[in-house]
């Protein structure tokens, strides 16, 4: 059996954590970044699930409306989407519909089916939390589809995060073989289907 | 320990005379760029007024003269600019680890001198970004070398003259530069280019903030210093070759890796001068056209978008 590869997209506002959640987790430690991510970070890690060893490659990105425009390369491919806010700032919560909108237009994604699931982040800082779980929660059933799964981590304790990395992973992987079902398609239409009109256009 | 004879040529070139012909000056700056070229700026500082060397040589290259002093106290005076939080959410993340960083930039600074950006930006009506994400690591290193308001003049220099195509809003030009990185690959490491290109690693992806921060991105900040004396010397524009260089400094280990990227993501100390020597080589192969593409990629809008992927250009 071929090795399997998932690509797994980290996003959300700036400085909610999603480098240092991605470090937790590959690393199982908590790591003081030496900048902001700019453009994007990387990581590799392997996860075993139902005896399979999986190759997690984990990306994430300035979390910056600008760098938005890192388009097509950056989410080309993604077998699943980790959205991130920070239980300490409700904006970062309600811009998660821009993110994942977002990354539905870059990927083709399909709303109802993509794999996403929410982490709510640094939730060791109980004292300073604005965001209700009950709210992030709403936000999960509020979208199309199955609601999406919500978990409170902290990159900084380690909290939840391993379990949420690892649901995001079995989520990919469960519409990995329903997407192999669903697309069986001839391969003569798979040719047609590639020829597309758009191509050249004048660079002017 | 660095050699008494290469300090004092230094000294040499910069104890300039009160009455000097412009002519002078330029072969005199002509002579820095050589040294800086040869030699890097030699980790020293000079006795009587305590000023680090390499202080005194940015200056020159950077051409910031005495900077206004009052015109920066004026802008400082006037706080927290329109994009405060969003400065104050990354200036606690910049260079974190590095202690002596810290110890001699301490955060504030870096909080007043991109917020005075900000306010000069706004009160000269100039074009391009604000504050992005990345300026941060552009300004560290500047006040790490320079006083505060030598820094900022610094700062504005290279941000709105040496490089705007690289803090426009959409940070055009760095996905211009990354680009660049891919054709200059392509020309002098073919063998490399294609097996990067298979496992779709494009510049845009992994060589984004090395150009967007001249490097500095790469720890350890004392490597990327040396580079910086280069590039302020012969120009940013280098940058793109230059990263190109640190790939191909590992491309052992990228050949043998399942997952190169994570070489690439890896924040492994690249050696300065090492990469400076495979920066000239590289810089040598170019043909003429892609010189000239990378001196002007960074300052000449046409030439930016000229290069810009086809989902980056304007309608």
């Amino acid at each position: 059996m071929p090795k399997r590869i998932l690509k797994i997209i980290v996003l959300g506002n700036a400085s909610v954590g999603k480098t240092s959640l991605m470090t937790q987790y590959v690393n199982r430690k908590f790591s003081i970044q030496y900048k902001a991510t700019i453009g994007a970070d990387f990581m590799s890690t392997e996860a075993v699930i139902d005896d399979d060893r999986i190759t997690l490659h984990i990306w994430d990105t300035a979390g910056q409306e600008r760098f938005q425009s890192l388009g097509a390369s950056f989410y080309r491919g993604a077998d699943a989407c980790v959205l991130v806010y920070d239980i300490t700032s409700a904006r970062s919560l309600t811009s998660l519909d821009v993110w994942r909108d977002e990354f539905l237009v870059h990927t083709g994604g399909k709303e109802e089916t993509f794999p996403f699931i929410v982490i709510g982040n640094k939730c060791d800082k109980e004292e300073e939390r604005t965001v209700e779980k009950e709210r992030a929660e709403l936000w999960c059933k509020s979208k199309r589809g199955k609601p999406i799964e919500h978990f409170e981590c902290s990159a900084k304790t380690g909290q939840n995060v391993h379990e949420a990395f690892l649901h995001v992973t079995k989520l990919a992987l469960e519409q990995d073989t329903s997407d192999a079902q669903e697309v069986f398609i001839p391969e003569h239409i798979d040719v047609d289907h590639d020829t597309k009109p758009d191509q050249g256009g004048c660079g002017c | 320990m660095e050699s008494p004879e290469i300090i004092s040529s230094f000294m040499k070139v910069l104890e300039v005379p009160p009455s000097i012909s412009d002519e002078e000056k330029k072969e005199r700056l002509i002579q820095l760029k050589t040294l800086v070229l040869h030699h890097g700026i030699p980790d020293y500082t000079i006795k009587d007024s305590e000023t680090p060397l390499r202080q005194i040589v940015w200056k020159c290259l950077l051409r910031t003269g005495n900077g206004d002093i009052q015109k920066y106290l004026s802008l400082v005076k006037r706080g927290k600019s329109s994009l405060h939080d969003k400065i104050k959410r990354d200036t606690d993340r910049t260079f974190k680890s590095n202690r002596v960083f810290e110890e001699k930039v301490p955060e504030d600074k870096l909080i007043r001198l991109l917020n005075a950006y900000v306010h000069y930006k706004e009160e000269n009506d100039l074009p391009g970004a604000s504050y992005v994400q990345g300026m941060n690591v552009v300004a560290a290193p500047l006040l790490f070398v320079l006083p505060e308001h030598d820094a900022f003049f610094a700062f504005v220099r290279i941000v709105t003259k040496h490089c705007p195509t690289y803090f426009m809003k959409n940070l055009e030009g760095v996905h211009a530069g990354a680009a660049l990185v891919d054709i200059i690959l392509e020309t002098v490491d073919p063998e490399l280019f294609e097996y990067l290109s298979k496992h779709k690693l494009i510049g845009e992806i992994w060589a984004f903030s090395r150009l967007m921060t001249f490097c500095a991105s790469q720890p350890p900040l004392d490597e990327a210093l040396k580079l910086w004396d280069f590039f302020f010397a012969f120009g940013e524009h280098l940058t793109v070759p230059a990263v190109v260089a640190q790939a191909i400094i590992v491309k052992k280990e990228l050949l043998e890796s399942a997952v190169p990227v994570q070489i690439l993501s890896e924040q492994k100390t690249v050696e300065a001068r090492q990469t400076i020597r495979i920066t000239r080589e590289i810089f040598r192969k170019l043909d003429q056209r892609q010189q000239s593409a990378l001196a002007l990629h960074m300052i000449d809008s046409d030439t930016m978008e000229k290069l810009l992927p086809s989902s980056l250009k304007k309608p």
